[in-house]
């Protein structure tokens, strides 16, 4: 009885903390508007917020140059575009519109600048538009290097990281604090491991992680201090544990193509409800961008290149180099034990659609079975998406191997 | 002198005759000579290095005795000549989507088709694709794709993107390094050729001749009236200096007798 208890007490404790960390999570994830990073900075006039866009900025600069890092997706379903769509033709995707529309409303107080890191036509287009609009803000177009030999596109990406802490100094009128960087360095190498930590266990248990729990976990580490969000990652991880959740016959799946607009919640959600397990995904792949930590013991900038050279993970945004992405595509599917992989791109995206047709090519010639589809980050209506992926989830089980 | 031979030639004949300035004729030769290379490149040894027009390093190709294609060019002459929708469908059907760019689709549908290009004569396979990433991110994953079809290496020059309208020494720096490192020993490896220097530089001399006269050309717009327009400035003037005849006496020789003509 009193076993019995415990056990209960333990339950109710967990799902009480549980509640806590995704309520958490949520009200960042809903503060697309940024009101609690502009209160934030009222509080003290001289503190100073950068944002960046998808998908990886090395966050570790920023804090040297006592700038806090924003990681910034534009509006998602909760923004009605009005002027953002006058800077942009039809056939242009819908994040660039929603990141101008908010900058030129509820961001102007909240952020000194943006960060816009080189993935694309139309990132690049608003690294332009951006600098014409807020004269008086930052802009920097971080060029990240599509060549990964270290006496070549290394030394050209160390004198960037230079460059961004340069002008990141300037707008905050500090000087670049060494120590502050090294031990930010550190910082964001334990949150990669509690960001890893979680991947894993998502891979072993889909079950305990439900991917709209996932992701939320993921956006709150948009606003946060590095420790601030593994915190949360690991006690989010001990939670889980205790609750108990059951496993139910979903397929095992792996997305992706939604490494920059980003998909609604409730497009997450409808995926899962139709009976998938997303046990890999790529949306907040920033985050997740660097897959091993930097070297703690040298020189922290040279760490910081090493690593996006020969640690970042393989990407639509980054030239494949020797190493087919479509074979890496492949090589992660099975790693994760995904039973099917949704391709999965925002409409008019280019990098995410014109790596679809030879990523089927390699999963037809695994034998992993897939299906495509596109979004847009305002989409509302799910009903022919539920259709779509849960036909996906069932033909799985049914003919799949398993 | 052109408008004479034009107003002449309407009074002489009953069917009107299309009368050609020398330039146009030159152009003429030139693309029949180098589709002429094309066809008997592989017959004859010649490697064929397929790359982008923008930034293109054609004085490069020439100088490592290479012959360059161009797919955007392939892709627009395509277009002009009506035969996209087939090889565009194409793509699509091998997942290419509806959303992107259709100079893309349009290659690799050619491509898959067999590759005959749009004059009528099969295009010889690449031996080197020459990823000039010059600004427009969907070169790099046009390569991407051609990568997976074509057996043969790729190699990338990142051109960096001059956010604040200015070449700095890194960007310089950059694609000096990715030239010298990389870029060349690539062509040498393919070609078997060692690049001449001395070669290289008559090329690029050539290049400058070439590229003053067009300049000239285009700064004649200036006049009231203008002896130029956008029409043949868009199908004719810029034709050999942004694809195949950077670096040739032939473009030289073209620019010269357009200014004659202007
Ligand atoms: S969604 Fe795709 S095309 Fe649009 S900004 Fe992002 S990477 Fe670029």
């Amino acid at each position: 009885m009193s076993n019995s208890t415990a056990t209960q007490g333990a339950s109710a404790a967990a799902q009480k903390a549980h509640a806590e960390i995704i309520e958490q999570c949520q009200r960042i994830y809903y503060d697309v508007r940024l009101e609690a990073l502009a209160q934030w900075k009222k509080e003290d006039p001289s503190r100073t917020a950068v944002g960046f866009l998808p998908v990886y900025a090395p966050r570790e600069i920023f804090v040297g140059a006592g700038v806090r890092p924003v990681a910034v997706f534009g509006g998602g379903d909760q923004v009605n575009v009005i002027c953002g769509d006058s800077f942009y033709q039809s056939y242009i995707c819908h994040l660039p519109r929603s990141v101008v529309e908010l900058g030129l409303t509820s961001w102007k107080s909240a952020l000194d600048g943006l960060v816009c890191p080189a993935i694309c036509d139309v990132i690049r287009n608003v690294s332009g538009v951006w600098q014409v609009l807020f004269k008086d803000k930052l802009t920097y177009f971080l060029d990240l290097p599509q060549n990964f030999d270290s006496a070549v596109g290394g030394k050209f990406y160390r004198r960037q990281l230079e460059e961004l802490a340069e002008r990141l100094c300037q707008m905050s009128r500090t000087k670049f604090d060494q120590d502050r960087f090294a031990e930010a360095l550190r910082s964001y190498n334990r949150n990669r491991r509690a960001v890893r930590a979680l991947c894993n266990l998502r891979v072993d248990k889909p079950h305990w992680v439900p991917a709209w729990e996932f992701y939320l976990l993921m956006r709150a580490g948009d606003q946060m201090d590095a420790d601030g969000h593994s915190e949360i990652l690991l006690k989010y991880m001990d939670v889980v544990s205790e609750l108990d959740r059951a496993e139910q016959d979903n397929a095992r799946i792996m997305i992706v193509g939604g490494f920059c607009e980003q998909p609604p919640l409730n497009l997450i959600r409808t995926i899962e409800r139709s009976g998938c397990y997303l046990v890999d995904d790529d949306f907040t792949l920033g985050a997740r961008f660097l897959e091993a930590d930097a070297a703690e013991d040298g020189d922290p900038l040279q760490a910081l290149v090493d690593v996006y050279l020969r640690h970042s993970t393989y990407s639509s945004v980054k030239y494949e180099g020797d190493v087919p992405k479509s074979k890496q595509l492949v090589e992660t599917a099975r790693d994760r034990r995904a039973d099917g992989v949704l391709l999965m791109s925002p409409s008019f995206c280019d990098p995410s659609l014109l790596d679809r047709p030879h990523f089927q090519r390699a999963l037809e010639d695994a034998g992993i079975p897939y299906s495509t589809l596109q979004y847009a980050e305002n989409l509302g209506q799910f009903g022919p998406i539920r259709e779509q992926t849960g036909t996906f989830a069932e033909a799985i089980k049914l003919w799949g191997e398993g | 002198m052109a408008d004479e031979k034009r107003a002449g030639s309407a009074k002489t004949s009953t069917t009107p005759l299309v009368q050609k300035d020398e330039s146009m004729e030159i152009q003429k030769r030139m693309l029949a000579e180098h589709a002429e290379k094309l066809w008997r490149a592989k017959e004859e040894g010649k490697k064929v290095v397929y790359t982008f027009v923008p930034g293109n390093l054609t004085e490069l190709i020439l100088a490592a005795g290479a012959l360059p294609v161009y797919p955007e060019i392939n892709a627009l002459q395509s277009g002009m000549r009506n035969l996209s929708a087939d090889y565009i469908q194409e793509a699509e059907r091998i997942g290419h989507s509806e959303d992107v760019c259709t100079y893309v689709k349009c290659d690799v549908g050619m491509m898959l088709k067999g590759n005959v290009g749009p004059t009528g004569v099969k295009l010889p396979e690449p031996d080197l694709l020459l990823l000039s990433y010059t600004g427009c991110f969907v070169f790099m994953k046009w390569f991407e794709n051609l990568k997976q079809y074509y057996n043969c290496p790729c190699v990338m020059l990142h051109v960096p993107y001059q956010a604040d309208g200015a070449i700095t020494d890194s960007m310089r720096q950059y694609v000096v390094d990715q030239i010298s490192e990389q870029v060349i020993p690539a062509l040498e490896k393919v070609t078997g050729n060692k690049i001449d220097m001395g070669e290289l530089r008559r090329r690029m001399e050539l290049s400058r001749q070439a590229e003053d006269d067009l300049v000239w050309a285009l700064q004649s717009a200036k006049r009231k009236p203008s002896p130029i327009d956008a029409y043949f400035v868009g199908v004719y003037y810029i034709g050999p200096m942004f694809s195949a005849f950077r670096g040739t006496e032939d473009a030289a020789e073209y620019y010269r007798a357009l200014r004659r003509e202007i």
